[in-house]
């Protein structure tokens, strides 16, 4: 019960960042002009019957590999991503930059139990926020689906898919705050966490991916890459299933998480 | 008289950069009594906050024990944190959230009401701005906002590091004035300051450390009175002729800039005058010599030098 609570009261402070709430406002306001973008572009008839892959054909939100087009659910996952990221980087980071971790071991002084709460408080709201912003950015593209597009193709299966779909864009969000919430507690600093992410993400993978193709079945890109769609990936030089992509990247999360917890427990909280 | 705090051996050892260790506590003893106001003096960098830090489990001691409320410290944390209010150094808070919402945020790790909020900000001073944006404070305001967090849990024990810090003659009256009701109010107040004028006049009893080590403890009176030497400063227009009557008499004496010490208690004060109204030397000041808790601080310390 004490742990719910503190989990609620954690939400709450993370809710209450400047910086969250700005990265939910931008999204937001994006998901309004790719609204307007979308709109815009179906209206003329001649080039939208052209354009099979525009999202006002609804069909198109999600759609398999196989099917030569893009999913229209698939490029908002890197903003998502990346919001995750940051917002679960400041999330840690911000308490130790203001002082406010000491006053919170205070009031809290088992450390496993508050390192426990703020790092599935903040897994919670990602999963939760970045499900409600997908549909919030798949509702953008109603106005151009009502007036200028159609709904052919979506059956019962399709919306389906996507709801999955989506379930597992929220969950590799989840991951990824986790990810930056564990590295920001052990560098205890937001910008160590957000320079290492993207140094692994930016430069190493990319390397690694680059030089030595057949590992990419080991990096986190391929196997998000995978785990979104479910299905192996295009032109890829390894076969990998979803499942062990999926395991992959819970591989790479706990012994994190587990370094992270254990420096918490542990460490000073002092200035000498 | 039931102890509240227990330290004891307790040693904090910092490694620095290069290797270098340093202790910032070494092998500190400390009991502090239940009820009152109770000083933890030193100079900065003396380990007072280290051993705050210790017992709070904030920092873990290299060796020895704590024990708070009668359990030992960090172990027993969990139970005893409940019935402890701490400021350490800063308060921190959200500033971009009122007082009420920082109030409130963190009474709920606790189950903590509203009207609890409140009235901990109302007891504090700052009902008035209790929807006031943090950052809007000054630095006054915010330690009274540290200290409506710390009473928010109504505690046994309240542990404050540098309350007064930063603030101007104001805002540490506000604060000496707070301290003193918490402290009649039945609850123990652990200060830590080295502002010791402050201190002087709020605390039943201090302690002073030096370099991590307890350099003396008890009661402000008795400490004082014991430091103080039975002697009598003695004024006289002449203090030449003044110290030769009085070293004829057999009497220890000083020449001060401006006046004779005389190594006598209070008591033997008419002694003093007789000898020197019988030479015809008359007195312009007579008092029994006292000392201050600076004084003693500083001839404890012996860092004179050092800005306090």
């Amino acid at each position: 019960m004490k742990f719910l609570r503190l989990v609620v009261v954690e939400m709450r402070r993370a809710l209450h960042r400047r910086l969250v709430r700005w990265m939910i406002f931008i999204a937001l306001v994006g998901c309004g002009g790719i609204g307007l973008m979308l709109f815009l572009t179906s209206r003329n008839p001649v080039k939208f019957a052209h354009d099979t892959g525009h999202p006002a054909h609804m069909v198109n939100w999600w759609v398999t590999r196989g099917s030569g087009e893009e999913s229209f659910l698939l490029p908002g996952t890197l903003f998502l991503v990346v919001g995750a990221v940051i917002c679960g980087a400041s999330v840690v980071g911000a308490e130790w930059k203001a002082g406010t971790m000491t006053t919170m071991l205070t009031w809290v002084p088992s450390r496993l139990r508050l390192h426990g709460a703020r790092t599935l408080s903040a897994a919670i709201l990602s999963f939760v926020i970045s499900y409600l912003l997908q549909f919030v950015y798949l509702a953008s593209a109603i106005p151009a689906v009502v007036v200028h597009g159609d709904t052919e193709g979506t059956s019962a299966s399709w919306w389906g898919a996507l709801l999955l779909a989506m379930i597992r864009i929220s969950f590799i969000t989840l991951l990824v705050t986790v990810l930056a919430v564990s590295i920001a507690t052990i560098g205890r600093n937001t910008s160590a966490a957000l320079v290492a992410l993207a140094t692994w993400a930016l430069v190493i993978e990319r390397m690694i991916a680059g030089f030595w193709p057949k590992f990419g079945r080991f990096m986190i890109a391929e196997n998000v890459g995978i785990v979104v769609p479910w299905e192996q990936m295009r032109g890829a030089a390894f076969e990998r299933s979803p499942q062990i992509a999926l395991l992959t990247l819970i591989g790479y999360l706990i012994p994190i998480v587990v370094v992270a917890t254990v420096l918490f427990a542990q460490r000073d909280v002092a200035t000498t | 008289m039931t102890s509240i705090i227990e330290i004891a051996g307790l040693r904090k050892e910092y490694r620095q950069r290069h290797g270098k260790r340093v202790n910032a506590v070494d092998g500190l003893d400390l009991s502090v009594p239940e009820g009152g106001v109770f000083g933890f003096l030193g100079p900065n960098g003396s380990g007072k906050t280290t051993t705050i830090r210790c017992m709070l489990g904030l920092v873990s001691a290299t060796s020895g024990t704590t024990a708070v409320l009668g359990r030992p410290t960090p172990s027993d944390l969990s139970d005893v944190m409940p019935q402890v209010g701490s400021i350490v150094e800063t308060p921190a808070m959200f500033p971009t959230m009122t007082a009420r919402e920082n109030l409130q945020l963190l009474g709920a790790v606790d189950g903590i009401g509203k009207r609890r909020v409140i009235e901990s900000l109302e007891k504090v001073g700052l009902g008035d701005r209790a929807d006031h944006k943090v950052r809007t404070y000054s630095l006054g305001m915010r330690q009274r906002l540290g200290l409506a967090a710390a009473l928010l849990k109504d505690p046994a024990l309240l542990v404050l590091d540098e309350p007064a810090n930063g603030l101007d003659p104001a805002g540490m009256r506000e604060i000496r004035e707070l301290l003193r009701q918490m402290g009649s109010e039945g609850r123990t107040v652990f200060v830590s300051s080295h502002l010791l004028t402050e201190v002087e006049q709020i605390c039943d009893r201090v302690a002073i450390i030096d370099r991590g080590k307890l350099m003396l403890s008890g009661r402000v009176d008795e400490v004082l009175a014991e430091a103080s030497r039975p002697s009598l400063i003695v004024g006289v227009d002449n203090l030449t002729v003044g110290a030769a009557t009085l070293r004829n008499a057999g009497l220890t004496v000083e020449i001060a800039v401006t006046y004779l010490r005389v190594a006598l208690p209070a008591s033997d004060a008419a002694h003093v005058t007789k000898l020197l109204a019988d030479a015809g030397l008359y007195l312009n000041e007579l008092r029994a010599e006292s000392v201050s808790l600076e004084e003693l601080f500083l001839s404890i310390t012996n860092h004179a030098d050092e800005p306090l």
